[in-house]
C-alpha cells in the first residue's frame, strides 16, 4: 500500500495519536449498528440494492438531461405500452409542448409548440436517424412508418430548432423514433389487438444476438373502420422491416437495414394507395460515422375530380466526425449530400432532381465546472435558394447538484417543397349546388420562393430531485417568410361559364409566439410513476390570412399515473386541449370564416395482466379510449378532421 | 467521547486531501467505509451526499459510496473513486477529472474460473441483467469463455418484471444462471422467484454477494463490502501519490461462498476442493 501524504495540520506525534483515536472511534462506531441490527445479511444486501435501484431509477441519463443544448423529452417503450396507444401519434400525446391530433382514424398530425395544421411540415420526423418525411409535401404518413409500436425502444422529441444538425424541416422540433436492437429483443413477440369498429392490429417480431451479429425482423398489420362512418374501411397498412448489425470490434460496427409498408387510406371523399420502402447502411469506426440510405415511395390518390400519382426516390449520404482536441472541448463536424428524384402528374414536365448539400459544425466547450457552452452552425444549399446559415448557441449552467439553467438561441428553416416549386395542374370542377358554374382551378408553382425561417429563443430549467424530475421552459420564436397559397380569381366567362382561379405559393407573413411548458414526473418506485405537465402558447400573426394564431391551442394539460406490480399493470392518462379555430369556408370566398373546435379531453386507460407459471410470456390487456366522452373533432371537419369517438380494445401478446 | 476516553484524546485531525461521501446510512455502505478507513490508515472527513455537500477546500480525492454519492457534482480537479454504485456509470462528459470505479464483481476471467471450479460440468451459463453498465461484463464473460467449450448466453431484460419470462426461455438452455448485483433486477420478489425456479428445475443460480446465499443461491463469487472499501482506499492513496490508475479497479480478494443445501436441492455436486477453498459455507 502506498504511504499517504501526512495531514498538513498534524505533527508526526499527533498523527500516531490521531490514528489510534480514529481506530478506536471507528471500532466503537462500527459496533453500534452490529449490536442493534436484527436484520439478516441478505435483507441488508437487498436493502442496499433497493437503495441503489432508487438512485439509478431517478438518475437515468443524468448528465444528458441537464446538459443537452435543447429541450428533449423521451417517450420510452414502457410509456408506449402503458399508454394503450395504437398509433404513433397517440403515443406522443402526453409530451409537453406537443400537439398530437387525430385527423382521421388512420392519420394524425404532430406539431410542436403551435403552428397547427393537418399537414405539418415544420417538424422533422426520423426513424433511427433517417427521414421519413414524404418527398412531395414534407409531411409524415404516420401509418406508413415501417415499424410497429412493439419494435420501438424510445422516441426522442427535441423541441426547438434543430436545423443546426438536421437541416431543412427541423423548424419547431425533431422527433426521432429509435427501434430496439436484436440484443434487446432476445426472442420473439406476437401480438394481436382487436377493437371496436373492425379494428385489427397484429405484430410479429423476432430479434437476437449471436456472437457479434445482431438481427431483428418485424412485421405488422393495422386495419380499421372509420370512427365517423362505421362500416367504411378507414385504412389498412402492412409493414415489415429487417435489420442486421455486426460488431467488427468494440470500435467498429456495421448496420444494414431495410423495410417498407403498403397501405390504403380512404376518407369520405378520397382514396389513397401508398407504398414506402427504404434501405440503409451505417458504419461507425471510433468517432467517425457514415450513414447512407435510400427512400422510395409511390402514392396514388383519387378524389372526386382528380387522380394523381407521386413517385419519389431519395438518396442520402451523411458523414460525421467527432473530435476531442482538449478535455474541455468536443467538436462534431459533418456533411450531408442528398438527391431527390420525383415524378408525378402534378409536377411540371421535366421537373429536375434536387441536389441538397449541407455542412455542419458544433462545438461543446466546458470552460469550468458547471458551465457548458454549445456553439454550432450549418450551411445548406437548395438548388432554388441561396446558401442558408442555421446557427445555434446554448449555454448550460449547472448551478446546483443536478439542477441546471439553459439559454438557447438559434435559427431554423424549411425549404420549399417540391410541390411548392414545381406543382402545375389545370383542372375543371363541374358546377355544384354552391357554384352554378364550372371552376377552372389552376395550380401554379413558384421557383423564387425563399425558405421559411424561424428565429428562436429559449430559457429552460431542469432538475432531478431524488425521485422527482422537473422541467420548465419558456420560449419565443418568430417564423418569417412563411409559404402560403395566394389565390387570384379571374372573371367569369366563356361557354359554359367558367371561373378561372389560380393558386400560387408565395412568401409572406410573420408569426410571433411566446409560450412555455412545465412538467413534473415522480417515480414512486420501480412499480409506480406519476406525471403531469402544462403547456401554454400565445401566437400572433401579422396578417389575418395566416391563421396560425387561431389553430394552435393556448393551453394544454396532461396527467397520468402508472402502476405495475407482480403481473398486474394499470395506467390511466388524460390530455386536455384548449379550443382552436379553423378556417371553415373555401378559398374562393373573399372573407375568412372561422369555426371553433371546442376544447376536448382524450383519455386512455389500460389494464394488463402477465400470466405466471406455464403461461409465462402471455399478457392480456384491455384498454379504452375516451370512455364516457362524446365524439369530438380535433381538426375541423372542413380541414379533413373526423369525429373521434370512444374505443374499447383487447390485446393478447406472447413473448417467446 | 473524549471525556469517555479519559480526556486525554487530542482533537481528531482529519486528512484534508481526501473525503468520503456516502449516499445512505445502510449497513453495507458502513462496512465499506470501515474497509476504506482500514485501508487509508487515517481518518478522513465523512460527508453525506445531498444539496449541502461541501468538500474540504484542500480535497484532491473523493471516495463516493453508493450511486447517489457518485452522481453528486465534484470539481474536475478532484479525483473521484466511486464504489457500491452498481448500474451507475459516470459519463465521459465528466472527463475533466480522474474518475475511477471500484468494481463490485470480479473480472470476468476470474469469475468464470471460480464458477467452473464449483460446477466443472457447466456448458451454458446464462447471465441476466438490466442496467446498461453490465453490458461490458457480458462481453467480458463471452471473451473469457471463448477458448473453452463454455457458452455464455447474456440476456438484457427491460425491467425486473421480465425475469419470469426470461427464466422460462432459458429453462431448456441453461446449466447455471449468474446474476450480477443489478439493482434494477434484484429485489425481494425476484430472489424468491429465482430460488423457486432454480430448485424446481435443477438449475443453480450464482450471485456476487455471499449475503444472498441464504436466499437460495448455490454459490457466490464476489467481493465483501469491506474489501471494496479497502480497494477504494488503496486507489485513493495512489491518486494522492500521483500514481497511474485505470478507470476500473478490482479488489484483490475474491470471496467464494457456498450454500450446500441449495447445491443439494439442484443436484449440484460441488468438488471437495471447491468446498475446501470456500470462504463461507452455508450448510
Amino acid at each position: 500500500m502506498q504511504q499517504a501524504e501526512k495531514p498538513k495540520t498534524a505533527c508526526p506525534g499527533e498523527v500516531a495519536a490521531v490514528n489510534r483515536a480514529a481506530w478506536l472511534l471507528g471500532a466503537i462506531w462500527a459496533l453500534g449498528p452490529v449490536a442493534s441490527s436484527a436484520q439478516s445479511p441478505s435483507t441488508e444486501t437487498i436493502g442496499f440494492l433497493a437503495e441503489e435501484a432508487r438512485v439509478v431509477t431517478a438518475s437515468l441519463s443524468p448528465e444528458r438531461a441537464s446538459r443537452a443544448p435543447a429541450t428533449v423529452y423521451v417517450v420510452t417503450a414502457e410509456d408506449i405500452r402503458a399508454s394503450g396507444a395504437q398509433t404513433l401519434w397517440d403515443a406522443l400525446r402526453m409530451v409537453p409542448g406537443v400537439d398530437a391530433m387525430t385527423v382521421d382514424t388512420m392519420q394524425g398530425a404532430v406539431i410542436i409548440r403551435g403552428l397547427n395544421r393537418a399537414g405539418n411540415n415544420r417538424v422533422l420526423v426520423l426513424l433511427d436517424g433517417r427521414t421519413v418525411l414524404d418527398n412531395f409535401y414534407d409531411t409524415v404518413n404516420w401509418e406508413a412508418i415501417p415499424v410497429t409500436l412493439e419494435e420501438i425502444d424510445r422516441i426522442e422529441i427535441m423541441e426547438g430548432p434543430g436545423s443546426v444538425l438536421y437541416g431543412s424541416n427541423a423548424v419547431s422540433g425533431v422527433i426521432n423514433i429509435i427501434t430496439k436492437a436484436g440484443a434487446q429483443l432476445k426472442g420473439g413477440l406476437v401480438s394481436y389487438t382487436g377493437a371496436e369498429r373492425n379494428t385489427h392490429l397484429a405484430a410479429a417480431l423476432y430479434g437476437d444476438r449471436r456472437g457479434k451479429l445482431d438481427y431483428r425482423l418485424g412485421t405488422g398489420l393495422h386495419s380499421a373502420d372509420s370512427f365517423a362512418d362505421a362500416g367504411r374501411l378507414a385504412g389498412k397498412t402492412g409493414k415489415f422491416n429487417a435489420a442486421l448489425g455486426y460488431d467488427f470490434s468494440k470500435e467498429s460496427r456495421l448496420d444494414v437495414s431495410g423495410g417498407g409498408s403498403n397501405g390504403t387510406r380512404q376518407t369520405a371523399s378520397s382514396f389513397q394507395d401508398s407504398s414506402f420502402g427504404f434501405a440503409r447502411l451505417d458504419y461507425r469506426f471510433r468517432d467517425t460515422r457514415l450513414r447512407t440510405f435510400w427512400n422510395t415511395q409511390l402514392v396514388e390518390s383519387r378524389s372526386g375530380v382528380t387522380t394523381a400519382y407521386e413517385r419519389g426516390n431519395t438518396y442520402d449520404l451523411n458523414i460525421q466526425q467527432g473530435l476531442a482536441p482538449h478535455a474541455d472541448h468536443r467538436l462534431t463536424a459533418g456533411a450531408s449530400l442528398r438527391r431527390n428524384e420525383n415524378s408525378s402528374d402534378l409536377l411540371s414536365p421535366g421537373t429536375p432532381g434536387e441536389n441538397l448539400l449541407g455542412f455542419f459544425l458544433e462545438e461543446q466547450w466546458r470552460p469550468r465546472e458547471g458551465w457548458t457552452f454549445w456553439v454550432g452552425a450549418r450551411v445548406d444549399k437548395h438548388p432554388l435558394t441561396d446558401w442558408l446559415l442555421s446557427p445555434r448557441g446554448s449555454m448550460v449552467w449547472e448551478f446546483r447538484e443536478r439542477q441546471s439553467l439553459r439559454f438557447s438561441v438559434g435559427k431554423a428553416f424549411r425549404n420549399p417543397t417540391i410541390l411548392e416549386s414545381y406543382l402545375e395542374t389545370d383542372l375543371t370542377v363541374p358546377p355544384s349546388p354552391g357554384y352554378p358554374f364550372s371552376i377552372r382551378l389552376i395550380s401554379s408553382n413558384n421557383r423564387d420562393l425563399s425558405p421559411e425561417q424561424m428565429l428562436f429563443f429559449e430559457l429552460a430549467y431542469a432538475a432531478r430531485l431524488d425521485r422527482l424530475k422537473v422541467q420548465a421552459e419558456a420560449f419565443h420564436y418568430r417564423l418569417s417568410d412563411q409559404i402560403v397559397g395566394a389565390v387570384s380569381i379571374g372573371s367569369l366567362g366563356g361557354a359554359p361559364p367558367t371561373l378561372p382561379v389560380t393558386l400560387r405559393p408565395m412568401n409572406g407573413g410573420e408569426t410571433r409566439a411566446y409560450g412555455g411548458e412545465l412538467a413534473a414526473e415522480f417515480a414512486a418506485g420501480p412499480w409506480a410513476k406519476l406525471f403531469a405537465n402544462y403547456s401554454i402558447q400565445e401566437l400572433k400573426d401579422d396578417r389575418a390570412s395566416l391563421l396560425n394564431d387561431r389553430s394552435s391551442p393556448e393551453n394544454k394539460i396532461n396527467a397520468g399515473a402508472r402502476f405495475r406490480r407482480a403481473g398486474l399493470s394499470a395506467s390511466c392518462q388524460a390530455d386536455w386541449v384548449d379550443r382552436t379555430f379553423w378556417r371553415q369556408n373555401d378559398v374562393l370566398s373573399s372573407t375568412v370564416v372561422m369555426a371553433k373546435t371546442p376544447a376536448y379531453w382524450t383519455i386512455n386507460a389500460r389494464l394488463g395482466y402477465s400470466f405466471p407459471g406455464r403461461w409465462e410470456g402471455l399478457e392480456a390487456a384491455v384498454s379504452v379510449l375516451n370512455p364516457f366522452l362524446p365524439a369530438r373533432v380535433e381538426i375541423l371537419r372542413e380541414q379533413g378532421g373526423e369525429a373521434i369517438g370512444s374505443r374499447l380494445s383487447a390485446t393478447l401478446s406472447y413473448r417467446f | 467521547m473524549a471525556t469517555l476516553l479519559g480526556g486525554s484524546l487530542p482533537a481528531v485531525v482529519l486528512a484534508q486531501e481526501a473525503a468520503v461521501v456516502t449516499g445512505s446510512e445502510l449497513r453495507p455502505y458502513q462496512e465499506a467505509v470501515q474497509g476504506f478507513q482500514a485501508g487509508f490508515g487515517r481518518p478522513v472527513a465523512q460527508l453525506k451526499a445531498g444539496s449541502g455537500l461541501r468538500l474540504p477546500p484542500d480535497a484532491r480525492v473523493v471516495v463516493a459510496f453508493g450511486g447517489k454519492a457518485a452522481l453528486a457534482r465534484y470539481p474536475d480537479a478532484v479525483g473521484l473513486v466511486y464504489c457500491m454504485a452498481p448500474g451507475t456509470r459516470i459519463g465521459p462528459v465528466r472527463n475533466g477529472g480522474l474518475r475511477v470505479k471500484v468494481r463490485m464483481h470480479p473480472h470476468p476471467r476470474d469469475l468464470l474460473r471460480r464458477l467452473r471450479e464449483i460446477q466443472p460440468g457447466m456448458k451454458t451459463l446464462v447471465m441476466l441483467w438490466v442496467s446498461e453498465d453490465y453490458a461490458s461484463i457480458a462481453d467480458g464473460l463471452r471473451e473469457a469463455a471463448e477458448p473453452s467449450d463454455l457458452r455464455i448466453v447474456s440476456e438484457r431484460l427491460s425491467g425486473p418484471d421480465d425475469l419470469p419470462e426470461a427464466l422460462r426461455r432459458m429453462r431448456a438452455k441453461a446449466d447455471a444462471i449468474w446474476l450480477p448485483l443489478d439493482p434494477r433486477l434484484l429485489n425481494e420478489d425476484n430472489l424468491d422467484l429465482l430460488k423457486e425456479f432454480s430448485w424446481a428445475n435443477g438449475i443453480p443460480f450464482y450471485t456476487a454477494s455471499a449475503d444472498l446465499l441464504e436466499r437460495g443461491a448455490a454459490a457466490s463469487v464476489g467481493f465483501s463490502f469491506h474489501d471494496i472499501g479497502h480497494a477504494a482506499a488503496q486507489t485513493a492513496l495512489k491518486i494522492l501519490s500521483k500514481e497511474a490508475v485505470g478507470p476500473d479497479v478490482f479488489p484483490d480478494r475474491i470471496q467464494v461462498g457456498i450454500n450446500e443445501a441449495a447445491a443439494s436441492k439442484v443436484g449440484l455436486r460441488i468438488p471437495a476442493e471447491a468446498l475446501k477453498g470456500a470462504d463461507r459455507l452455508l450448510p
